[in-house]
C-alpha cells in the first residue's frame, strides 16, 4: 500500500508539470492579455506600455516566461497578481476560507439530506416515497443551477417578507450583515439561500449514489443472514447495510472535495460570496496570468491528491481490492 | 486528559479561533449624527493607488480618502481642493509662457495620520510616477516636468520642460512620502491597500472580495465634517442582486446603472434615481482604410481606401439611416441624448447640429454612390467609387461581448441598415480581444475591421482624447509600434492644425475654438458616427442627503457633505 | 478498477454539476401481459417502452426537436426583427409566451434558440463520443504503452478543473481568426467536446478490455482479420450499449453547460438566440418581465430532464443487467 501511494505520488509530478505547461500556453494564446487593461487609456503612450510590459516580464519570449514562472514556483514563489500587484498566495488566502466555509456547510447539508433519503428510498424501493425521491433527484440534477438561484432570490429575498420585521425573508447576498457584531444566527441566515442552491444540485447526485449502492448491498447474503438471525431491521440497515454501502459514496465524496477549494462559480457570483470561484472569473476577465495559473494548479494538485485519496479509501473500505 | 489530548484540543481551539478571526468583525464608532452608508460596487478595486489602478472601481473607492491639488466640479470647471486657488495668469499662478505653475496649499493641511501635508509630498508624487521602475500606468504630462520646487512647505512650483496644455489636470492625487515607500517598489507598497490621504474618510479595513470600510478622517480640514460615521463599500458582483438590495434598503447607493434598470427601480419605494448627461459617447468607429491591410500608415490609406466606407456618401447614408431618437426612446427610456460629436459636454463643449433620421435620403445617397438594390434588398456595387462591381454592401459590426445594451443596439442597427439596403452582421469579441495591444495583434489596432461600436469619453481636458483619436499622427502603425487611437485612420489637415493649436496654446478660449474646428471636421467627414450620449445613472435611498451629481468626478467626490436622514 | 467504483467516470465535477454523469439507476418494470418481441432491437424497444418516463421524455424531445426544426413554419414571427412598439408584452393569445425587450415573440425566439441549443448538445456529444471512442478503443485494444500513454492523457484532462478549463478554452478558440469560430456556436461545441470525451474513453476502454479476450475476437484474429476491422466490426458493436447511454446523457449535460457559459458571458453571441443567452439577457428584467426569464429556463429544464429520462430508459433497455 505504501509503495503504491508513493508510486502514485511520483507519477503525479510529471502530470502536474504537464498541466502547468498546457494551461500556461492556453493562457498566453488568449489575445489581448493583461496589457489590454491599459490600452484604452489615452494617457498611455507607447513608451509607457513598453515600460510596463517589461516591468511585468511580459516582453520576454514565451518559453523564458514559463521557465521563470516554474523556477520561481520551485522556490515557493507563486508570483504576483498582475491586477492587484499583491502576492498570489495572499489573494488566494483571502478567498479560500470563505469558499471552504460555504462549500463545507453545503457538503455537510447535502450529505445529511442525501444519505438518509437515499437509504430510505432504497429500503422502500418502488414505494411512493421512492418514486418521489427519484423524480425530485432527476429534477435537481436537470435544473440549470443559475436559473434556480435567480428564482430563489426572487422568491425568498424579493417576494417573501419576514412577517415580524417586514425585512426580506433571507438576505440576497454576502456572508454577514455589514456593520453588525458577530452573530452566529446572522451567519446562518446568510447561508440559507446559497447552501440551498448548492444542496439541491448536489443532493440529487448523492441520493442516487446512496440508493443505488444500498440496493446492491441489500441483496447480499450477509444482510439476509443478519435478518435471519433476527437482528432488528433498523440495525440491519444502519449498521450492516450502511457500512458497506458507504464505500462508493465516500469515494465520490473524495472526488468532490477539490470543489471545496475551487468554489462554486455561479453561487458565489449570484450571492456576492467572496470565494475562489469568483476570484477565478474575475481573474479570467482580467487575464491575470499568475493568479489564474495558481488557482488552476492548486485545484489540479488537489484533484490529483483526492483521486489518490479516493482510491486509497476504496481499498481500505473494501478489502477485496489489492494494489500491486 | 493526557498532554497529547490537551495539545490536540488546544490546536483545535486555535484552528477554530483562527478561522473565526479570518472573518473580521467590523467595529467602528457610532457617531451621534453619523450613520453608516453602504455603497454597492460591481467590481472590486484591484488597488487603491491611483497611479497603478486601471479599473474604474479603484477610483470610485479611493476618492473617499485620496485628494489632489484641484478638483473638478459639476460644471466641469476646476476648483481648489488642497490648493488655495486654481492657478491662472491673473493670480500669478501661471507664468507667461505657461510652463511654470505655482500652487499654494490651504492652511494647516494634515494627512489622516496627523502628519503635515507639504510641498515635498507633491514632489514625491511626481518622482514616484516618473520612476521607471514604479509601474505607474500613465506618465503623460508628468514626464514633461523638469522639476518640482519647494520654496516653502506650503508652496509648490511645478516647472514644465515644454508647454503642456492640460497642466491643471495633473496632480489630481497626492501621495504622502512618509507613508508610501521607495518609488521603485511602488507596486508593493502597503499604501496601495491602505492609503493615507487627506480626504474626509480613512480606511478601516478591506475584506477581500467582500467590503471596504471607511471611517471619518480625524484630521480632515473642514471642521465638523464628514457627517457620516462610516461608509461601507460593498462588493456586489451581480447587478441583479444589487437592484434587489437597494429596493430592500440593504444598501444606500447603487453605482452605475444601465438605462434598462430604471423602469424597475423608479417605482420602488424609497429609491431615487439620479441621471445626468455624461461625457461618454456611444459611437460607431468606421474604418476608412482597406481592412485587409495591416496597420497602413495614412499615406497608404489614401491609395487604399475601404472599398465601402472609403466613400463619404456611404458614411453619410449610414448616419442618416439610423433612427437615433428611437434608440434613445425605446432602448434607453429617454435617458440619453442624441450623439453629435466628441465634445458635447464640459468647458470645451462644441454644439453641432444632430443628424436627422432620413432613410429616403440615405437610400438616395447610396444610389448616387453606385450601390444598387440586389435581389434580396441588399445593395450591390454597380459603378461604386472604390468597390468592384458586384460587391455586396455588407459590413461587419463588432463590439464587446456580454454588454446587453450594445447587443440590443446592434440588433436595431442591423434592422435600420436593412431598410436602406445595407447589411450589417455581428461578430462580437471579448473585451480584451477588442481592446488588445498592437503586440497582441488586436484587430482594432491593426485595422482589420469595418465598424466597431463602443463608448469612450474625453477627460476634463480633452487634449489627449482629441489628439489620440483624431490626429493623423495617431494612427497605429508598425512604425510607431501601434501607438495612438485613430483607428478610423482619418487624416484631415484642418483637424491636425487645430489639434496642434489647442495643444500649444495657454489661452483657454483659443483652445476651445480650435477643438470646435476639429469637431466640425469630424461631423462633416464621419470617421466616427455618434449614436447617443450616455447618462451617468445611479440609484440611492431617499434617506441619503447631500450628494451632488458630478459627472466629471467619482460618485463619492463630495462624501464629506453626505448624511443620512 | 474503474468498473469497481460506480461513479469514477464522473471525473472532475464542479459544484455546479456542469459536467456530471448520472449514476446508474433502476426503474421498475411494470408487469405486462404483452408478449415479448423476439429480435434484439425489438426486445430493447419493448423494454424501453416499459419505462413510462423515458417514453414521455422521448416524446417531449421529439416535439421540441420538430418544433425547433420547423420553427419557420410553426411560427408566424421573424425571430430577429425588432419591433419597438411591442417591447416586453406579457403572454397573451397573440404572443403565447410574451415578447422580449426588442419586441420579438418569445416563443419564436425559444424555438429558434432550441435549434442552436439542441444542435450544440448533439454536436458536442457526437464529437465527444467520437474522440472518446477512438481513445478508449485504442487504449483498451492495444494495451501496454499505448494504453498507458492514452490513459495518462485522460487523467491529465480530468485533473484540470473542468469549468475553469472550459472558460479558458473558449477564450482561446474565439480568438482564432477563423470566422466560423467567432460567432461562438462552434467554439462552444469544440470546447465542450474537448472536455467531455474522457468519461466515454474510460467506458469504452473498460468494455474493450473485457471484450478483446472473448472467443469471437480470438476467432476473428485467428482468421487473419486486421486490427482495425476487429475493432470496428467486431468489438465496437458489442460495446455500443454503454456508449449510447453515455451519449444521451452527454447531450443533456452539454445543453446545461452551454446555458451556464452563456450565463457567465462566455456563450453564443447575439443575435443568434440560444436558451442560455436568452436567459442571460432576461436576468435584469426578472422582476419587470419575469416571463422572459422563466420560459427559457423552463425549456432548458424540461429538455434536460426529458433527455435524462430517455437515457435512463435506454440504460434499462440496452443493459438489462441493471434490472433486478
Amino acid at each position: 500500500m505504501g509503495a503504491y501511494v508513493l508510486r502514485r505520488l511520483v507519477q503525479a509530478v510529471p502530470l502536474l508539470w504537464l498541466i502547468s505547461l498546457v494551461v500556461f500556453l492556453l493562457l498566453h494564446v488568449i489575445p489581448g492579455g493583461p496589457m489590454a487593461a491599459y490600452e484604452n487609456n489615452p494617457d498611455m503612450t507607447a513608451e509607457d506600455l513598453h515600460r510596463l510590459e517589461h516591468d511585468l516580464g511580459l516582453d520576454a519570449p514565451l518559453h523564458v516566461q514559463y521557465v521563470r514562472w516554474l523556477a520561481a514556483l520551485v522556490h515557493g514563489d507563486w508570483g504576483y497578481s498582475l491586477a492587484s500587484k499583491r502576492p498570489v498566495l495572499v489573494e488566494i488566502g483571502d478567498r479560500l476560507p470563505n469558499t471552504v466555509y460555504l462549500m463545507g456547510v453545503a457538503t455537510l447539508v447535502t450529505l445529511l439530506l442525501a444519505i438518509p433519503i437515499g437509504i430510505f428510498s432504497a429500503v422502500r424501493q418502488y414505494s411512493t416515497l421512492d418514486h418521489v425521491v427519484t423524480t425530485v433527484a432527476f429534477m435537481g440534477h436537470s435544473i440549470p443551477i443559475f436559473w434556480f438561484g435567480l428564482i430563489l432570490i426572487i422568491v425568498f429575498h424579493v417576494m417573501l417578507r419576514n412577517p415580524l420585521s417586514g425585512a426580506p425573508l433571507f438576505p440576497g447576498g454576502g456572508m454577514y450583515t455589514l456593520g453588525m457584531p458577530f452573530s452566529l444566527l446572522d451567519r446562518l441566515h446568510h447561508l440559507v439561500l446559497p447552501v440551498g442552491m448548492l444542496a439541491v444540485a448536489n443532493a440529487a447526485t448523492y441520493t442516487r449514489y446512496t440508493r443505488a449502492s444500498m440496493l446492491e448491498v441489500i441483496g447480499q447474503d450477509y444482510i439476509r443472514t443478519a435478518r435471519a438471525k433476527g437482528t432488528p431491521e433498523p440495525l440491519v440497515i444502519w449498521k450492516h447495510g450502511l457500512k458497506n454501502a458507504a464505500t462508493p459514496v465516500v469515494t465520490i465524496l473524495a472526488l468532490d472535495l477539490p470543489a471545496l477549494f475551487a468554489g462554486a462559480v455561479f453561487t458565489e457570483t449570484m450571492f456576492s460570496w467572496p470565494g475562489m470561484g469568483r476570484l477565478f472569473i474575475e481573474s479570467a476577465f482580467r487575464v491575470d496570468y499568475a493568479l489564474l495559473m495558481a488557482i488552476i494548479m492548486v485545484t489540479a494538485a488537489l484533484t490529483v491528491a483526492f483521486n489518490l485519496l479516493a482510491d486509497v479509501t476504496y481499498a481500505v473500505l473494501d478489502p477485496r481490492i489489492r494494489y500491486g | 486528559m493526557n498532554t497529547a489530548g490537551v495539545r490536540r484540543t488546544l490546536v483545535a481551539i486555535g484552528l477554530a479561533a483562527a478561522l473565526l478571526a479570518s472573518w473580521p468583525v467590523p467595529a467602528f464608532p457610532q457617531a451621534k449624527r453619523g450613520g453608516v452608508l453602504t455603497f454597492a460596487l460591481y467590481q472590486e478595486p484591484e488597488t487603491l493607488n491611483p497611479y497603478i489602478a486601471t479599473q474604474t472601481a479603484s477610483f470610485e473607492v479611493n476618492v473617499f480618502t485620496i485628494e489632489g491639488l484641484l478638483g473638478v466640479g459639476p460644471d466641469g470647471e476646476y476648483f481648489p481642493l488642497l490648493a488655495k486657488e486654481v492657478p491662472s495668469r491673473q493670480n500669478g499662478g501661471v507664468s507667461g509662457d505657461g510652463k511654470t505653475i505655482t500652487y499654494h496649499f490651504k492652511d494647516g493641511l494634515k494627512w489622516s495620520d496627523g502628519q503635515p501635508v507639504t510641498c515635498d509630498d507633491v514632489r514625491f508624487t511626481w518622482q514616484a510616477i516618473v520612476d521607471p521602475k514604479s509601474g505607474a500606468s500613465g506618465t503623460t504630462g508628468y514626464r514633461d516636468i523638469e522639476t518640482v520646487d519647494c520654496p516653502s512647505p506650503s508652496t509648490v512650483v511645478v516647472r514644465y520642460k515644454t508647454f503642456y496644455a492640460p497642466f491643471l489636470s495633473r496632480f489630481d492625487a497626492i501621495m504622502p512620502r512618509h507613508a508610501a515607500g521607495d518609488p521603485a517598489e511602488m507596486p508593493r507598497w502597503a499604501y496601495n491597500r491602505k492609503p493615507v490621504g487627506t480626504g474626509p474618510f480613512t480606511m478601516l479595513e478591506w475584506v477581500s472580495g467582500d467590503h471596504i470600510t471607511f471611517i471619518p478622517n480625524r484630521y480632515y480640514r473642514e471642521a465638523g465634517k464628514p457627517y457620516l460615521s462610516a461608509v461601507i463599500i460593498r462588493i456586489t458582483p451581480s447587478r441583479e442582486v444589487g437592484k434587489q438590495l437597494i429596493k430592500t434598503g440593504e444598501i444606500d447607493v447603487l453605482w452605475d446603472l444601465v438605462e434598462s434598470d430604471v423602469p424597475e427601480l423608479q417605482p420602488a419605494a424609497g429609491v431615487k434615481i439620479s441621471s445626468a448627461p455624461s461625457s461618454f459617447a456611444e459611437r460607431l468607429v468606421l474604418n476608412l482604410a482597406d481592412p485587409t491591410l495591416d496597420g497602413p500608415p495614412l499615406d497608404q490609406v489614401e491609395k487604399n481606401p475601404h472599398p465601402i466606407l472609403g466613400d463619404p456618401r456611404v458614411r453619410e447614408a449610414i448616419e442618416l439611416g439610423i433612427n437615433k431618437q428611437e434608440i434613445i426612446d425605446k432602448l434607453l427610456f429617454g435617458l440619453a441624448t442624441i450623439g453629435t460629436n466628441e465634445l458635447h459636454i464640459g468647458w470645451a463643449r462644441c454644439a453641432t447640429k444632430p443628424s436627422e433620421y432620413d432613410p429616403a435620403r440615405a437610400r438616395q445617397l447610396l444610389e448616387q454612390a453606385g450601390w444598387k438594390p440586389g435581389s434580396d434588398g441588399i445593395r450591390v456595387a454597380q459603378g461604386a467609387r472604390y468597390a468592384k462591381d458586384g460587391t455586396r454592401l455588407r459590413l461587419k459590426l463588432q463590439t464587446t461581448t456580454g454588454n446587453k445594451l450594445r447587443e440590443q443596439a446592434e440588433q436595431l442597427l442591423i434592422d435600420y441598415m436593412k431598410q436602406i439596403g445595407l447589411e450589417f452582421y455581428i461578430e462580437n469579441v471579448p473585451s480584451p480581444v477588442l481592446f488588445g495591444s498592437w503586440a497582441s495583434g488586436a484587430f482594432r489596432k491593426h485595422g482589420h475591421f469595418d465598424v466597431v461600436l463602443y463608448t469612450t469619453n474625453p477627460d476634463v481636458d480633452p487634449q489627449s482624447q482629441v489628439e489620440g483619436y483624431f490626429a493623423s499622427w495617431s494612427s497605429p502603425t508598425a512604425a510607431n509600434s501601434g501607438a495612438g487611437f485613430n483607428y478610423a485612420r482619418w487624416g484631415n489637415k484642418t483637424a491636425d492644425e487645430n489639434i496642434n493649436l489647442a495643444k500649444n496654446s495657454p489661452d483657454i478660449n483659443a483652445r476651445k475654438k480650435a477643438y470646435c474646428a476639429v469637431m466640425g471636421e469630424i461631423v462633416k467627414d464621419r470617421p466616427h458616427i455618434y449614436l447617443y450620449d450616455r447618462s451617468s445613472i445611479h440609484a440611492y435611498r431617499d434617506r441619503m442627503q447631500g450628494w451632488v451629481t458630478n459627472v466629471w468626478d467619482r460618485l463619492g467626490w463630495n462624501a464629506e457633505d453626505w448624511s443620512l436622514r | 478498477m474503474d468498473s469497481g467504483v460506480g461513479g469514477r467516470g464522473s471525473g472532475v465535477r464542479t459544484s455546479t454539476a456542469l459536467v456530471v454523469d448520472r449514476t446508474p439507476d433502476t426503474q421498475p418494470l411494470t408487469p405486462s401481459s404483452r408478449v415479448r418481441p423476439q429480435t434484439m432491437a425489438g426486445l430493447a424497444w419493448w423494454r424501453f417502452t416499459r419505462h413510462r418516463m423515458a417514453v414521455a421524455g422521448l416524446l417531449v424531445v421529439a416535439v421540441l426537436g420538430a418544433a425547433s426544426t420547423l420553427a419557420s413554419w410553426v411560427s408566424p414571427y421573424d425571430p430577429d426583427k425588432p419591433d419597438l412598439q411591442l417591447q416586453l408584452r406579457a403572454p397573451s393569445p397573440v404572443h403565447l409566451l410574451g415578447t422580449d425587450d426588442l419586441g420579438r415573440d418569445l416563443l419564436t425566439r425559444i424555438l429558434y434558440g432550441g435549434r442552436i441549443s439542441l444542435s450544440i448538445g448533439v454536436l458536442a456529444m457526437t464529437l465527444a463520443v467520437l474522440m472518446g471512442t477512438a481513445v478508449g478503443a485504442a487504449a483498451g485494444y492495444y494495451g501496454g504503452a499505448i494504453d498507458n500513454l492514452l490513459m495518462r492523457f485522460t487523467d491529465l484532462m480530468l485533473s484540470i478543473p473542468a469549468l475553469f478549463l472550459l472558460i479558458l478554452l473558449i477564450l482561446v478558440l474565439r480568438s482564432f481568426p477563423l470566422p466560423f469560430l467567432r460567432g461562438g456556436v462552434l467554439a462552444i461545441v469544440l470546447a465542450i467536446a474537448l472536455l467531455s470525451w474522457m468519461t466515454v474513453a474510460r467506458l469504452v476502454r473498460a468494455a474493450f478490455l473485457s471484450l478483446k479476450e472473448q472467443v469471437f475476437v480470438e476467432a476473428a484474429r485467428a482468421l487473419g482479420v486486421g486490427n482495425g476491422r476487429i475493432i470496428i466490426r467486431h468489438i465496437l458493436p458489442n460495446a455500443a450499449s454503454p456508449i449510447i447511454v453515455a451519449a444521451t446523457l452527454r447531450v443533456a449535460s452539454s445543453i446545461i453547460t452551454e446555458s451556464g457559459l452563456s450565463f457567465l458571458g462566455f456563450g453564443v453571441q447575439p443575435p443568434t438566440p440560444t436558451w442560455g443567452n436568452m436567459l442571460k439577457n432576461a436576468q435584469d428584467q426578472m422582476i419587470t418581465a419575469p416571463w422572459t426569464a422563466i420560459f427559457p429556463g423552463l425549456f432548458i429544464f424540461v429538455t434536460v430532464i426529458a433527455i435524462n429520462y430517455v437515457g435512463d430508459g435506454l440504460r434499462d433497455a440496452l443493459d438489462p443487467r441493471h434490472l433486478r
